[in-house]
């Protein structure tokens, strides 16, 4: 097993309540997630789906199960995504903060636990897959309000 | 006690080795395993013998090795139990698999690209999805390992090799000669081949030289053939979801991790975690494949085969495999004298006849004709 961690900012030309609506939305973010097949809406705030990853040594059909929660004004997204390759499962914590010219900035963490032969194999392309995936979605939804 | 040629590691690799040295002429060679026969990766293989790799010298040996294998009772006096079953592969990389196909046919192997009649005409139960390509290697198959490795092991003593079973190394140094110790013998040796699967570099590191292999536990399972199943007669390679199948025996399929790596795409850019290093892994304890990993199986398998309803697994099993940074061998005379083969990256029990006859050749005449081995050197990595 190994932990990892990424965060970063990333910046948007929309206000904070437009975004948090969005981004509070687990319907939304699914849209937003490239190779999502099978979609499974298992409640307002969860699904359980399947997922096509093609990056690097990390190929393949993934399932993913993932929820989403608000608390204290940052969106928590949990996840957990398995495959013969192993499991990866964690949480991405998002806050976000308004800038001047209704510009917010998307500030997230995410903790990532991976196990099985992912973690042996891949671990550092797991980051890079996290980030890419959320780089994904971020401009996802920036292309869909415009 | 003095040979002339003394190799470490009583599997395929270093029994086929001793086999084609004996061949060649040479006398006075010993084996050392430190189990029994078989006793390591030869004997965890699935076995599986197929040319699909994009790596054009990985593909001409396993070409090689495939073809002693079609004939391997006429070649060694011995049988392998080769099973010519042939080999589906299911990929949505269809670009990778394509030129992967096109490198191949230059080589001469057969493949055949499967549309859906052909693949229906192969297995009417296998579901195919509109992204995916499905081809075919008609040549492909499996052997038994054990007897593949006692072939080589009963052919080699045949010819003089002493076999020397539960002599484990302890130290190896270079005087005159190179002196091994076990814990009960030494012996002295003028060639040195350390061929020892996953405890190569470890046996290596003795002579100050850190070689960069890395141990991966792969996970394994076998599950129970359902009553009229008739899919899964053939190898199967799903690398949608990353899992191989075989028949084993009549009533059970092997199922077991694959990644495009070990066969289609390239490794570049890729690098392996610094934790499974092989100085920080103790592989005297075993592990066992995760829940998820099994239901991941399961799931592929019965969204593969319609005509599959559930699937019963016997048992599980997660032995180690020895990668290298670009998944290739090492295969080398690493100091005068001491040749080194290991880093076989899942490839090697297919491999392992033309590996024997390619050690032979380089360690009995310091080259090797018939095959350009450099992309295997130790000097493609930095030490």
């Amino acid at each position: 097993m190994s932990k990892t961690s990424i965060e970063g900012i990333y910046t948007v030309a929309h206000n904070k309540e437009r975004i948090f609506s969005f981004l509070s939305n687990m319907n939304n973010v699914s849209k937003c997630l490239k190779g999502l097949q099978d979609i499974k809406e298992l409640s307002s705030n969860s699904l359980s789906s399947k997922i096509k990853i093609s990056e690097g040594i990390i190929r393949g059909l993934f399932n993913i199960e993932a929820s989403e929660k608000v608390e204290n004004s940052s969106i928590i997204i949990y996840f957990k995504l398995y495959g013969t390759l192993g499991r990866a499962e964690g949480e991405i914590k998002i806050q976000l903060e308004e800038v001047e010219s209704k510009n917010t900035k998307i500030l997230y963490k995410a903790d990532i636990e991976v196990k099985g032969l992912g973690a042996t194999l891949a671990k550092k392309q797991i980051s890079q897959i996290a980030e890419k995936i959320l780089k994904d979605i971020f401009e996802c939804f920036e292309q869909s309000f415009v | 006690m003095d040979y002339n040629i003394l190799i470490i590691g009583g599997g395929a690799w270093g029994l086929s080795t001793a086999y084609n040295l004996s061949k060649k002429g040479v006398k006075n060679i010993a084996v050392l395993e430190k189990n029994y026969i078989a006793s390591g990766q030869s004997g965890h293989t699935s076995a599986i013998v197929r040319q699909f790799y994009s790596s054009e010298i990985t593909a001409k040996i396993a070409q090689l090795s495939l073809n002693f294998f079609k004939n391997f009772k006429n070649n060694i006096g011995y049988d392998a139990k080769f099973k010519q079953t042939g080999l589906i592969v299911v990929s949505y990389d269809k670009d990778s698999i394509m030129n992967t196909v096109n490198k191949l046919t230059k080589l001469d192997i057969q493949y055949h690209i499967l549309d859906k009649t052909s693949l229906s005409n192969l297995d009417p139960n296998l579901n195919l999805k509109e992204d995916e390509v499905a081809v075919y290697e008609p040549e492909a198959g499996y052997a038994d390992p054990i007897e593949t490795t006692w072939a080589f092991a009963k052919a080699s003593k045949e010819m003089g090799v002493k076999i020397l079973e539960g002599e484990k190394v302890v130290s190896i140094q270079k005087e005159d000669k190179y002196v091994v110790k076990t814990s009960t013998k030494e012996y002295k040796t003028s060639k040195l081949l350390i061929a020892a699967g996953i405890d190569s570099p470890k046996i290596v590191s003795n002579l100050n030289i850190n070689l960069p292999i890395y141990l991966i536990p792969f996970p394994v399972c076998y599950i129970k053939r359902p009553n009229n199943f008739e899919s899964l007669k053939y190898v199967f390679f799903d690398f949608s979801v990353s899992y191989y199948t075989r028949p084993e025996g009549e009533d059970q399929i092997v199922v077991g991790a694959v990644h495009p790596q070990m066969s289609y795409s390239s490794a570049e850019g890729y690098e392996p975690d610094e934790a499974f290093h092989w100085s920080k892994i103790n592989t005297e304890v075993a592990s066992r494949p995760d829940y998820e990993t099994l239901k991941a199986y399961t799931e592929g398998l019965l969204a593969r085969f319609n005509n599959l309803k559930d699937v019963k697994i016997v048992r599980d099993l997660m032995p180690y495999i020895d990668i290298t940074p670009d998944w290739e061998p090492i295969i080398d005379e690493v100091e005068e004298d001491l040749f080194v083969a290991c880093g076989s990256s899942g490839h090697g029990f297919k491999l392992s006849p033309i590996v024997g006859r390619i050690l032979a050749d380089l360690i009995s005449e310091k080259e090797v004709k018939f095959i350009d081995i450099n992309p295997y050197s130790i000097k493609r990595f930095k030490l």
